[in-house]
């Protein structure tokens, strides 16, 4: 299983942050990386709605930013969840904000699996990854 | 004297007839000078039927000036001059009680001489003191009308204004005579005639007693008057209604000063959500920025190590590093005014003191220090956990870095029960502040007053912000050279 491809899917509007997460986890990834990306909830939404009607192979790990335009990341879980085995993704929830509520409002979704906040460092890369491998 | 028929039935009808009256008779016989007062006469005096009078006792009765001498002239009038009176005058009757009394006389001439006056004695004192009483209420009434500040006015019932007072015009801005012109609906706004019409009619039919209501009104220059209007309605004996009686308070100038009340509130709530919306923004925004930066940076050590040996980057790295930090503070702040009131427990004061003195007990003993405290282990606070402790750490920690190194150093930590809160002073014998000169500074953001190494001056910004956002208040008292006090108030937990 040492060489099975991680398919890894970010979603986040802002190009800096898509740029040094993809560069990260390609540095802390020991295995292949497909990399699914997307610019604001929309896109994201609209490719999910057509992979899960045609039983596409989904990534491992979805990386969602709540603060984007045209779709934000809660209207993207409220909308998501609608769909048919849409619990079959694994949502991780990435975002700069620290609150509480925020957190908690994140992990009221099944297909929320965990929430991290930003910014990115390698310390945080390797422990998204280890979680991937088991 | 008056003729007495000689039928005895008709005769103590009559004396019937007088009693009821209160009308007594009286005559002076000038030639025997004797004076004569019937039953009635004496009664109304007030003196036994046996009672002997003259002239001179008789006068006596009347003992203000005014009776006195109106009696006294009018007697002498008739006597000279053959002129009949009737007069009205005060009497003191033989039991002390002033009466009004109504006495009419006659002069009797023979051979164009007087010689005698006969008259009518009688009692009017409850009539009198009617009219005295009607006189006084009249007086009274007409010195509220003119006089109070409230509009009063009466109309009929086609809306014709019959009366109106001083307060009225002064409120509408019309003259008395202009007022007269007008009716009801020159006044109401015309929106609100309806309703006052609707209840006029309730009034009518005795569905109401009185009819209450918030009016607009229109002053003669136009302007809309806010009032208060009482509305009530004056009835014949027979009940049926003759006109309505309209009272008006002018509350314009409460209206005005509420409405401006409530636009500076929605000013500053407005204010207070562009500003929250600001730091969100601010707080957001700059956080992904550094968050960036930093993520970069670390890359960029990852592709190039040796970059780290640069100088400059090691520089860079250091202010990537404080831009961070300071954003990190920055969102603390912005989230401690989002924290809401579920969280607030009721926590022990004393348990949280020694919880915190335990933590930090490694540099107490390494900067020797003496720590005294002085609290109740009864004592509640409301608090959210992690402020309290954050809180009691700054405020410790405080007294440790900044003690006087020429000193032993002394920590006294006292909690007293004010009304509602619960104060707790941190007295140290440490360098104090001046705070004269830094009154504006003390609890800003990266303010430090000391050239201490660990001095960040972000402590007692956090500290002020979390007291204040669990409804507490922090003061601080210092001398330099002598130490500091911070007085903090939390909520009783009780």
């Amino acid at each position: 299983m040492e060489n099975k491809t991680n398919h890894i899917c970010i979603i986040d509007d802002d190009p800096l942050f898509r740029f040094s997460s993809k560069k990260m986890i390609e540095i802390g990834s020991c295995s292949n990386t497909c990399f699914l990306i997307f610019e604001n909830g929309l896109e994201a939404y609209s490719y999910f709605v057509e992979a899960l009607k045609t039983n596409s192979k989904l990534p491992n790990l979805i990386l969602l930013d709540i603060n984007m335009p045209v779709m934000d990341g809660w209207e993207f879980l409220e909308k998501i969840t609608l769909l048919e085995n849409s619990k079959n993704l694994k949502i991780t929830v990435v975002s700069s904000s620290s609150g509480s509520d925020d957190i908690l409002k994140a992990k009221n979704y099944a297909i929320v699996n965990d929430y991290i906040t930003k910014p990115f460092n390698m310390a945080k890369i390797k422990r998204i990854l280890s979680k991937l491998k088991n | 004297m008056i003729a007495m028929p000689q039928n005895k039935n008709y005769k103590s009808l009559l004396e019937k007839t007088t009693l009821y009256a209160k009308m007594g008779s009286w005559e002076l016989d000038l030639k025997s000078h004797e004076l004569y007062w019937n039953r009635v006469t004496k009664l109304i005096h007030g003196v036994s039927e046996n009672f002997e009078c003259n002239i001179n006792e008789a006068l006596k009765f009347y003992k203000d000036a005014y009776s006195k001498n109106l009696m006294i002239n009018s007697l002498k009038n008739a006597i000279e001059k053959n002129e009949e009176f009737d007069i009205k005058i005060k009497l003191t009757t033989a039991l002390n009680e002033e009466i009004w009394v109504r006495s009419v006389g006659i002069p009797v001439i023979e051979d164009g001489v007087c010689t005698s006056v006969y008259g009518l004695f009688q009692d009017i004192d409850i009539e009198e003191k009617k009219k005295e009483k009607l006189h006084k209420q009249i007086q009274f009434i007409s010195h509220v009308l003119e006089n109070t500040s409230i509009g009063i006015a009466s109309f009929d019932e086609f809306g014709h204004i019959e009366k109106v007072n001083s307060g009225l015009c002064e409120i509408l801005g019309y003259r008395k005579y202009e007022m007269k012109k007008l009716t009801y609906k020159d006044v109401i706004f015309k929106e609100d005639i309806n309703k006052f019409l609707i209840g006029l009619n309730k009034l009518k039919n005795n569905k109401i007693q009185s009819y209450t209501s918030k009016k607009r009104y229109r002053h003669k220059n136009g302007n809309i008057l806010y009032v208060h209007l009482v509305l009530t309605v004056i009835r014949n004996i027979n009940k049926e209604p003759i006109n309505y009686l309209a009272q008006i308070i002018d509350l314009t100038p409460q209206y005005k000063n509420e409405e401006k009340l409530n636009s500076y509130l929605d000013i500053t709530t407005d204010q207070n959500q562009r500003l929250l919306n600001f730091a969100n923004i601010v707080s957001h925004n700059l956080k992904s920025h550094s968050g960036n930066l930093e993520m970069l940076l670390e890359l960029l050590h990852e592709e190039q190590p040796q970059l780290l040996d640069n100088e400059l980057m090691y520089l860079l790295g250091k202010s990537v590093e404080n831009l961070s930090e300071t954003i990190q503070h920055l969102n603390e702040v912005v989230l401690m005014h989002k924290a809401n009131d579920k969280n607030i427990e009721t926590l022990n004061l004393s348990h949280f003191i020694d919880k915190t003195i335990e933590n930090v007990s490694a540099s107490i003993k390494a900067e020797n220090i003496q720590v005294d405290i002085q609290v109740n282990n009864e004592l509640t606070v409301k608090a959210i956990p992690a402020y309290l402790e954050s809180i009691l750490l700054n405020l410790i920690t405080n007294a440790i870095k900044y003690k006087d190194e020429n000193k032993k150093a002394l920590l006294k930590i006292v909690a007293n029960k004010i009304t509602n809160y619960i104060e707790i002073n941190f007295v140290d014998n440490g360098l104090g502040i001046d705070i004269e000169k830094n009154k504006s500074k003390l609890f800003g953001m990266y303010n430090t007053f000391h050239s201490n190494e660990n001095a960040r001056g972000i402590g007692l910004f956090i500290t002020k912000n979390q007291v204040e956002a669990i409804g507490g208040t922090i003061d601080l008292e210092s001398k330099v050279g002598v130490g500091s006090t911070f007085k903090v108030k939390l909520l009783n937990g009780k």
